[in-house]
């Protein structure tokens, strides 16, 4: 480049900057206090406008009061005093948005923050949006396929769907999440993971482990840190819904995991008392159903007329004790179209994931679910739920008849074939043929503490000799008669090489 | 029931609405007796500060603060004057000139919560935001 053209870009640059003088509106800050300020004046400011103040810091209007103006700042809040001037911008609080983001680690204001080239772009979406209305939409039809036995079995998920992740604290909540995540890879989905006021350790862990497995080629994780401000926590998820709008509206498919909304509702009622709003129930504010009722409902599909693309989300909540019938956890199963229970005393017992399959619902996903699936876990469910009322009896084992006892056994093994490790989510078609095994009793004569086992043979005799039959299911996701025979064959033939 | 600042002040503008110099002054007396009696006393600045506001609106005058880097001259201040009369179409202005050396040129004038900003330094900054973008 040489020296006359850097002065001609200057040249242009400085008679383009617009000077013209206007009226703008300011006002003065009169308290300062916590991430919260009070500011006199700001006579048109409108609700969630950006203002900024004399040391470059933003803020966001929350309260707008009779003569004064309640705000948040976002990010640090040392560098503000009483008395300085605010001045309000005429926009409401917008992000920048760009396909860039994807492989990266921001916060909620877009701002890189893994140490690689900065983000910028022109695209700006609002945090705060309407969500698409009746017409726009359409009801879930393609499936997410989580790559987690039990739950693509008895839970499914579609795209377009909400759907909540509820548990106590390490009971593999985010580990759903993440191997969702992982399991999109070549799936056509763009992954958009919130961290919420989580552990920075917790969040660079979850990073390595995504670009491990190369997922990170489809992700974006926001992460609003538990030293930030509790700002930063609240716009979170309304950031994440920002970004995955932007993609929705160019057609895609997004999956965004809001972990967890529990500290967001904590990030809210701490603003929400420090500006004085009154506190109701568990000294939540009063608009925190509508808090997460508006974020959640952001998740659509939409139809094609309208552009396609969808927004799926899987948001966390974290019980204490097991207590579903909290505040937060009540409300947040409300709005959800379904949820995953994960429970402790399962994942102590080594069941995991710790998914208690009685109390875990999806509302909308089964219209979603592949029909190969669905053939397969109309079975499994009923396995379980008989073994479940049997369970108890399981102890007093010769004394019982020859139905319950096969039933009991049945249940043993089909809890024993839901178990799987993290970070190992596996394809339908496996899933599909594995299932299928269990449910027509071909697992019946292997010992339980060997059904894992089996299954991992079984899954490599089958890519290895009998390709054809998984790339049919995987293909057309339906198990045909001449299918369904192929594999009943290869499964008596497995058998064979195993005596 | 509390009274607030506004309340009073607007109480107070109508009692001496249009009364004699003795009299408001009597008035005067009587309403800061009653604030005193309800203990509304440290209310008594904000009282002040609201009876101008309103005073100020019904007899549409303005109150402007000019800042400027070395003070208005008489012919200035007239230019001034007759700008802010047109803009806010009031009747008279009353003008606040500060003198601050950080504005480096040019005028900044304030009317309330609005704000002209025509100083040299602001349009420095918008160089500067604009250039290192």
């Amino acid at each position: 480049m040489s020296k006359d053209y850097i002065v001609e870009q200057l040249k242009k640059q400085i008679l383009g900057t617009e000077l013209a003088t206007q009226t703008e509106k300011v006002g003065n800050v009169l308290e300062v206090g916590d991430g919260v300020v009070r500011v006199d004046g700001l006579s048109d400011a409108m609700a969630s406008e950006m203002l900024t103040f004399e040391d470059g810091s933003v803020g966001v209007a929350l309260n707008l009061e009779e003569d004064q103006v309640g705000a948040m700042i976002l990010g640090d809040y040392k560098g503000i005093k009483e008395g300085q001037e605010v001045k309000s911008t005429g926009r409401i609080l917008s992000i920048p948005v760009t396909e860039k983001m994807i492989g990266r680690v921001i916060n909620p204001l877009g701002k890189a923050i893994d140490g690689k080239e900065e983000i910028v772009s022109d695209v700006l979406y609002p945090i705060e949006k309407v969500a698409p209305g009746v017409i726009e939409r359409k009801s879930v039809s393609e499936p997410v396929q989580t790559g987690i036995k039990s739950i693509d079995a008895m839970i499914p998920i579609g795209r377009g769907q909400r759907e909540l992740i509820i548990g106590d604290r390490q009971v593999g909540k985010t580990a759903i999440a993440i191997d969702t995540i992982i399991n999109q890879k070549g799936q056509d989905m763009i992954c958009i993971y919130v961290a919420i006021g989580q552990k920075e350790s917790k969040v660079a862990r979850i990073m390595s482990e995504l670009e491990k497995k190369g997922a990170m080629d489809h992700t974006i994780i926001i992460s609003a840190g538990a030293s930030e401000s509790a700002a930063f926590s609240f716009i979170a998820p309304y950031a994440g819904a920002a970004i995955s709008e932007y993609f929705m509206d160019q057609g895609k498919d997004v999956l965004v995991v809001y972990d967890d909304l529990s500290k967001h509702a904590w990030a809210y009622r701490q603003i929400s008392l420090i500006l004085k709003r009154p506190p109701g129930r568990e000294a939540y504010p009063g608009d925190i159903f509508y808090l997460h009722s508006r974020l959640l409902e952001r998740a659509a599909k939409r139809d094609e007329k309208y552009g396609g693309g969808s927004v799926t989300a899987l948001p966390v909540i974290e019980t204490q004790a097991g207590d579903v019938s909290a505040y937060i956890p009540t409300n947040v199963i409300s709005i959800t179209d379904g949820q995953i229970y994960l429970e402790s005393d399962l994942f102590n017992k080594g069941i995991r994931p710790a998914l208690n399959v009685g109390l875990s619902v999806s509302r909308v996903g089964s219209s979603a679910q592949t029909k190969a699936m669905k053939k397969v876990s109309g079975q499994l469910r009923l396995d379980l739920a008989q073994f479940r009322e049997l369970e108890a009896f399981a102890q007093f084992g010769s004394d019982l008849d020859e139905q319950t006892r096969a039933q009991i056994e049945r249940g043993q093994r089909t809890v024993e074939l839901l178990k799987q490790d993290q970070y190992s989510p596996m394809a339908m078609e496996d899933q599909v043929v594995v299932l299928y095994a269990l449910t027509k009793g071909f697992m019946d004569d292997v010992a339980v503490e060997k059904i894992l086992e089996w299954e991992s043979e079984f899954l490599k005799y089958m890519k290895a000799g009998q390709k054809e039959i998984l790339d049919t299911i995987a293909e057309t996701g339906k198990l045909e008669d001449d299918t369904v025979e192929k594999l009943e064959k290869a499964i008596e033939d497995f058998k064979q090489t195993l005596e | 029931m509390k009274i607030s600042a506004k309340q009073y002040a607007l109480t107070l503008y109508e009692l001496t609405e249009e009364k004699g110099d003795a009299e408001i002054k009597d008035i005067v007396a009587n309403f800061v007796n009653f604030m005193k009696k309800r203990g509304d006393f440290k209310k008594l600045s904000s009282v002040v500060t609201q009876f101008t506001n309103i005073y100020n609106n019904k007899h549409s005058i303005i109150e402007a603060t000019v800042i400027t880097a070395r003070g208005l001259d008489s012919q200035e201040e007239e230019n001034v004057r007759s700008f802010i009369k047109r803009k806010y179409s009031a009747n008279s202005v009353i003008i606040n000139s500060v003198v601050n050396e950080n504005v480096k040129g040019g005028i900044i004038i304030r009317v309330g919560d609005e704000i002209l900003d025509g100083s040299v330094s602001a349009r420095l900054k918008k160089l500067q935001a604009n250039l290192s973008k």
